[in-house]
């Protein structure tokens, strides 16, 4: 977390969301720069492609330098970015502008896209990305930012059962795929 | 055996370190920040037109597609239960999906798409303050489910246009 910048308001971090509210241009970046890798991350793990990430990282502070009026208490400051971030991330998998994307997109050219970032991505990061979107964000929501099945379940439009088993199924391909590994078998990219 | 490779795995995941975003990247979000607010405090009456034009082309939509209703199949998406639209939508995008992609949507097309990812964003609101039973999701699903299908049509229409200018 960053420390505020004491010459914008004498180091006093509590007025924060009302600063926010003023347009203080301090008070924004402060923002961006205390949690611009949370979101990023988020939007990185969720969506498995770097573009989207910046798009849906991009879109989410714009949502909140412009909606800010919409906050009521600075405690809930951080919890309010990640859920624009994590609404934004859901936007894109659940609209047909992003499906049509996937669907448009080749293995080869997805492979090309992240080619400098696998090379250093561990081996879980590229399991993780070789995965199905929903599956990929399931896993995602529920075991990293905490979501209960009921919840993704709602936020997918579907049951809590859909989320077990986006969840269950994710896991199953990520445990083939580190057998595949470990015996040296093709097919990684899933 | 899995549980306990699963609870590996998750611990790998929640071990993975954050990533930095692209630089450059704060001063695109400012640029489009204070674009955006400044448009919106200096052209109140310019975006309430574009928000009344978007909002009346969805309407047209909607009411289009409730007056159809009544003689077509679309009779079911208007009376249809929560879960019958959830999965109206689903098959609507289903088959957008599996028409030929042109590249990019018309103009229509784009301010249907848009209106949906309204609708998603407002939907995801109500799920996460746990409304998702209320009649407002009923509604709201009801609208997504019309404005896909809208959209199916724009893009057939799209590309019927192409084929014309193709062909002659």
């Amino acid at each position: 977390m960053h420390r505020f910048p004491q010459h914008a308001n004498g180091g006093d971090s509590v007025d924060i969301v009302g600063r926010l509210k003023r347009g203080d241009r301090d008070a924004q970046e402060w923002v961006y720069r205390s949690y611009a890798r949370m979101v990023y991350t988020i939007a990185r793990r969720m969506l498995g492609d770097s573009g989207l990430a910046e798009d849906a990282t991009q879109d989410t502070f714009v949502d909140v330098l412009c909606k800010v009026d919409r906050l009521d208490h600075e405690a809930a400051l951080g919890a309010w970015v990640r859920r624009i971030a994590v609404n934004h991330c859901l936007m894109r998998l659940r609209s047909p502008w992003f499906k049509r994307r996937e669907t448009a997109r080749t293995n080869l050219e997805a492979a090309r896209a992240d080619e400098a970032r696998l090379e250093v991505a561990t081996d879980i990061e590229r399991a993780l990305d070789s995965l199905p979107a929903k599956a990929r964000a399931v896993i995602w929501l529920h075991d990293v930012e905490g979501y209960t099945h009921k919840e993704i379940g709602r936020l997918f439009g579907r049951t809590a059962s859909y989320s077990k088993s986006q969840l269950a199924r994710g896991y199953r391909r990520l445990r083939e795929l580190r057998t595949d590994e470990r015996t040296g078998k093709p097919g990684t990219q899933g | 055996m899995n549980e306990q490779e699963n609870q590996a795995l998750k611990a790998e995941i929640r071990a993975l370190p954050e990533l930095d975003p692209p630089p450059g990247l704060w001063d695109r979000v400012l640029a489009t920040s204070t674009a955006r607010q400044r448009w919106m405090s200096r052209r109140p009456f310019a975006l309430a037109a574009c928000l009344i034009a978007a909002v009346a082309l969805s309407l047209l939509v909607v009411e289009q597609s409730e007056r159809d209703a009544g003689t077509s199949d679309d009779a079911l998406v208007m009376q249809a239960s929560v879960a019958d639209l959830i999965e109206e939508s689903q098959r609507l995008e289903e088959h957008l999906r599996s028409l030929p992609f042109q590249g990019a949507y018309g103009d229509t097309g784009r301010v249907l798409a848009y209106r949906i990812a309204d609708v998603d964003s407002t939907l995801n609101e109500l799920y996460l303050q746990d409304m998702g039973d209320s009649a407002e999701r009923a509604r709201l699903l009801r609208q997504r489910a019309v404005l896909l299908q809208s959209l199916v049509e724009v893009e057939a229409q799209d590309r019927a246009a192409v084929f014309r200018k193709v062909a002659f």
